[in-house]
């Protein structure tokens, strides 16, 4: 058996938009405590604003990635203002439940703008230059460099700066910050802006990669939710490793095992993650 | 009763005994169907027009009604055709609704589904007795299931006939390793494996069987996999969803590998999506049934009444709902047993040759037997009620599928 270097690339695109996903969801959890089931409709949403602005008012890529990236960020504000601001002081069970209402909601809400057939954005469907006989595309470079420098940057805002700081001091204990005289419903709306954003920009990664359809955050969530959890919930390095980790191993094990099981790859490595290092692969889990 | 007045009790046993009596008068079977009277003939379509194969139940339902506005012209015995559609949601269960609740209106006829849906009705159409023409399913689970004993045919070939063509255009051009790939569903795979039974049978190898899952962000490991196979030809059958996916990482991958792909995606829907130029500069080729003898006329037919071309199985449609119409008039009654006694006599090869309804029931009306040539195909039944008609090969130019060859009933069946 010879592994194809093609899957290993295949499988480092796919998990940089496993990474930067994981890392919104993690960013979310961290601060409120509860698994957003919306969060892979957020992403699509984020994909939907982008092709609404590239391939259908024809304007560029870019200008599409920029409103999507902003829309969606708005889009988690208000979502939490109309809903999640009410139940604040719920469990985190009532937020799971009412987040797959709002993720129900915003799904139908697609389907009727949208309609419920796959689409591209306006790029070209051309033959990929190959290096080392590993054929690349444009796309995917731009993905890869985009997945670093957003994990860079976030590894910056939570280490270097006082929001970010004051974002761990939370996530480790919300009532101690708010004692310590952090504003921490400004925080919040912080996480809701980072992690709105995070979601529609890993959404038109997506998009860009494969296609754009209604429910393409939700069927990706199992292997999002496997590398946050993999990674230890709230950890954002490890959400990280943890995307990486899925997206190559569920590309490479086409060598071994049936297509179509490779999804059941990100839930067999949860399953062994949670047995040997059930605190997450960098012992921090729910910091 | 008291002064003339009834009770309240009487009135609650009276309506309580009127209730129980009525809902015993709708509890039946269906029976020999609503066919009796003088008020419009009930035909049924049961077929999917939402989800998965949303497109293919508007296709059938133009064609339908190009036959159906020449059949309520001309009137059967002096009595119109009324439609009762019924979605399948392209999924079994709301399939089985949808039959029952024809079932109950007692239509005296059916267009029936495709091949996702349809094995799951092959006893209930027997138990109810209800004549049934599917106008998209060329599943192989039907290949041995049909003709009158059944109650069931099919106005679309055997998908084993499609893959035939498909393995012979494969053969012709010395292709010896073909990868088959295909939407993991029932008549994706149906199609795939008679495709791959085919090629393997007339001596080349099968070197990769990879199902396509509906919900895949992409398909790109999927081609390596096939790349990697030695593969020197790929049969690719799955719906526009799937195969507009799978269409843009196989070109991605810059592989020159031809490319078969299967019958639903050969629309114009289809090249606007994946691009004209893009699939004209690929090897790309697909199949489907060469137009049958009465194939121009309905298409104008189709323009005039719905100002478009007819859409993948409109023609099928529209052959369906003349063979239940031509049978009727040729039983001199609409009822289930009439049509189903009377569908192979209109299409029987010896009778004389006709091509729409009209032409039809002029003939029988005159004494003489017919033999109805379709818009889809010659709608020549064997004994499983299955159509054997010649198919063609094609690919895109200038934007539209075109024809490359024809293969023969004679060289698809022997």
């Amino acid at each position: 058996m010879v592994l194809d270097p093609q899957f290993v690339w295949n499988g480092i695109v796919v998990g940089s938009i496993i990474s930067v996903s994981a890392l919104g969801l993690t960013l979310i959890f961290g601060i409120l405590n509860f698994i957003n089931i919306a969060y892979g409709d957020y992403m699509a949403t984020g994909a939907y604003i982008a092709f609404a602005v590239n391939a259908q008012m024809g304007l560029p890529l870019v200008v599409a990635i920029a409103a999507g990236v902003g829309g969606m960020a708005a889009g988690a504000v208000l979502v939490d203002k109309v809903v999640f601001e009410h139940f604040r002081t719920s469990s985190p069970v009532t937020l799971l439940i009412v987040s797959i209402g709002v993720a129900f909601f915003i799904r139908n809400l697609i389907r009727a703008v949208w309609g419920p057939s796959g689409n591209f954005y306006d790029v070209p469907i051309e033959a990929n230059p190959s290096l080392f006989g590993v054929r690349y595309s444009v796309e995917q470079v731009s993905i890869i460099i985009a997945s670093l420098l957003l994990l860079a940057a976030v590894y910056v805002l939570l280490r270097r700066t006082r929001i970010g700081i004051a974002m761990r001091a939370a996530s480790d204990d919300r009532t101690l910050t708010r004692i310590r005289g952090v504003d921490t419903e400004r925080l919040v709306l912080y996480v809701w802006i980072a992690g709105g954003a995070i979601a529609g920009l890993g959404g038109i990664m997506l998009g860009l990669d494969a296609q754009i359809r209604p429910n393409m955050g939700f069927t990706t969530l199992i292997p999002i939710f496997a590398a946050t959890i993999l990674g230890g919930i709230g950890d954002p390095k490890g959400a990280v490793a943890g995307g990486f980790a899925i997206g190559i191993l569920q590309e490479v094990s086409v060598v071994v095992i049936p297509s179509e099981y490779k999804f059941a790859v990100a839930l067999a490595a949860l399953i062994i993650g949670l047995l040997l290092r059930p605190d997450g692969l960098f012992g921090e889990a729910t910091r | 009763m008291v002064d003339g007045r009834f009770s309240r009790r009487q009135v609650v046993k009276t309506v309580g005994v009127g209730g129980i009596v009525g809902l015993a008068g709708c509890a039946g079977s269906g029976g020999s169907g609503g066919g009796s009277g003088d008020g419009p003939i009930p035909v049924g379509t049961l077929a999917p027009f939402s989800q998965g194969l949303g497109w293919v139940g508007p296709n059938a339902a133009r064609g339908r009604d190009v036959a159906l506005q020449s059949i309520n012209e001309e009137t059967i015995m002096g009595r119109e055709v009324e439609i009762n559609e019924q979605d399948t949601e392209t999924n079994p269960q709301a399939a089985v609704s949808g039959f029952t609740t024809l079932n109950e209106a007692e239509v005296v006829a059916m267009l029936g589904p495709s091949s996702s849906v349809i094995p799951n009705l092959f006893q209930p159409i027997r138990d109810a007795q209800l004549p049934t023409l599917s106008v998209s399913a060329g599943t192989i689970q039907m290949d041995d299931v049909g003709g009158p004993e059944e109650y069931l045919w099919r106005t679309v070939p055997s998908d084993a006939i499609a893959g035939r063509a498909q393995g012979q255009y494969a053969l012709s051009q010395d292709f010896t390793s073909m990868a088959v790939t295909y939407k993991n569903d029932k008549g994706s795979q149906s199609f795939s494996a008679s495709v791959a039974d085919y090629f393997t049978g007339q001596g080349g190898d099968q070197a990769a069987d990879v199902p396509l899952e509906n919900n895949a962000d992409s398909y790109r490991s999927e081609v390596q996999e096939i790349i990697d196979s030695g593969a020197d030809v790929i049969s690719m059958t799955a719906g526009t969803e799937v195969s507009a996916l799978f269409m843009q990482n196989y070109i991605q991958a810059g592989t020159d590998i031809p490319l078969f792909l299967g019958n639903d995606v050969l629309t114009p829907d289809f090249i606007e999506r994946v691009g004209a130029d893009v699939l004209a500069e690929s090897p790309v080729f697909g199949q489907a049934p060469a137009p049958g003898p009465a194939f121009d006329q309905f298409e104008q037919r189709h323009r005039d009444l719905h100002d478009e071309a007819p859409g993948t199985f409109g023609a099928a449609g529209y052959d369906a709902m003349n063979l239940i119409a031509l049978a009727a008039v040729r039983g001199g009654a609409a009822d289930r047993q009439t049509i189903t006694q009377n569908i192979n006599p209109v299409a029987r090869p010896d009778g004389t040759e006709v091509s729409t309804f009209a032409e039809g029931k002029s003939e029988l009306e005159a004494g003489n037997e017919i033999n109805y040539q379709g818009a889809s195909n010659p709608q020549n039944f064997d004994q499983n009620g299955d159509p054997v008609g010649p198919f063609s090969v094609l690919e895109v130019e200038d934007g539209s599928w075109v024809k490359l060859t024809t293969f023969s009933a004679d060289e698809l069946t022997t």
